[in-house]
């Protein structure tokens, strides 16, 4: 079942990475489905304990409880990825808009 | 210049007694750094807030392109640890050679042991990042002190704040196809300069910013 795993990782890895990185409409309305649906999938794990180990077998992973760690795992990456991107993406609107401000300004001297 | 009021006064008086223009961008600082340039006569341009050395070479040049009486621009730290004489030499080497870009080396002929262990470690490696992303071969790529032509600032677009901006400057040279020299220069290491030098682990934060983009 190695084969599977590694599939997973090959096509939801860079998947997840792309919707981690955009800051397009797409991509944040995939990540609101992804936060949206956690709390659901806490539900329904609640509800029906077996739905993980069901999702496991069908995906070939050993244990349900496995795959709940890899998609908790790949859900907090993408947004720690997501928020350190745009964290960067508005850290360099801020500094365009401080050296537009300067150059504004203009210089100052002792005897301005 | 980001909270250097110890030491621009006299940074700036020394550089007034070999170049009639010095331009300070005050990059946010919280102390009376920019009050103090002025004092020594310098011209002073003033970020709102602090964003990085990298963003402040940025304004500067955006500056500069747009007075018409300058021609040659020398990138000078703040912290006193660059000699006027050196920046003298740089741009008297830009203007003979005839190239775009002087770059500053301390490991051409600087007595080694003069630089900290620490430092040269952090350099060496940054030089090393800075080769095998640029593939150009400078032996001190992260020396704040440069000197170019107004014309090559308009090429060296910076967009890393941070500092990463010396490596993305090379990169950027290379790119447009600028001509470049490496010259040889002292670095004053004082108690006050090696407090406000780069870390160790700031090489990491060089390196991420690089890759991240």
């Amino acid at each position: 079942m190695l084969i599977v795993r590694f599939l997973l990782v090959i096509l939801f890895v860079p998947a997840f990475i792309v919707i981690a990185r955009s800051l397009g409409s797409r991509s944040r309305a995939l990540r609101s489905l992804l936060l949206f649906s956690f709390p659901s999938l806490v539900g329904f794990s609640i509800i029906f304990p077996r739905i993980w180990q069901t999702m496991a077998d069908t995906l070939g992973i050993d244990k349900g409880v496995d795959l709940l760690l890899y998609v908790t795992v790949l859900t907090l990456v993408t947004y720690i990825g997501y928020s350190f991107g745009k964290f960067r993406y508005l850290e360099k609107r801020i500094a365009t808009l401080v050296q537009e401000l300067t150059l504004l300004r203009g210089s100052e001297s002792k005897d301005s | 210049m980001y909270n250097e009021e110890q030491v621009i006064f006299q940074v700036v008086t020394d550089l007034r007694s070999v170049f009639p223009h010095v331009i300070c961008v005050d990059d946010g600082s919280t102390d009376r750094s920019a009050a103090k340039a002025m004092d020594a006569g310098a011209m002073v341009l003033r970020h709102a807030v602090n964003i990085g050395q990298g963003a402040a070479l940025s304004t500067g040049f955006s500056w500069v392109q747009s007075q018409s009486q300058f021609s040659y621009v020398v990138t000078f730290d703040a912290d006193g640890q660059h000699r006027p004489e050196d920046a003298l030499r740089l741009v008297t080497e830009l203007v003979s050679k005839q190239v775009d870009v002087v770059f500053a080396s301390r490991f051409l002929d600087q007595d080694q042991a003069t630089i900290p262990l620490a430092k040269r470690l952090v350099l060496k490696t940054v030089a090393k990042i800075t080769k095998s992303l640029t593939d150009v071969e400078l032996s001190d790529a992260h020396n704040g002190l440069r000197a170019l032509t107004v014309d090559a600032t308009r090429q060296v677009n910076l967009t890393q704040n941070g500092m990463a901006h010396a490596t993305q400057f090379v990169s950027l040279v290379l790119q447009a196809n600028l001509k470049y020299v490496e010259i040889p220069v002292t670095i004053l290491y004082t108690p006050y300069s090696r407090s406000k030098g780069q870390s160790l682990l700031n090489s990491i934060n060089i390196a991420l910013d690089l890759i991240w983009g």
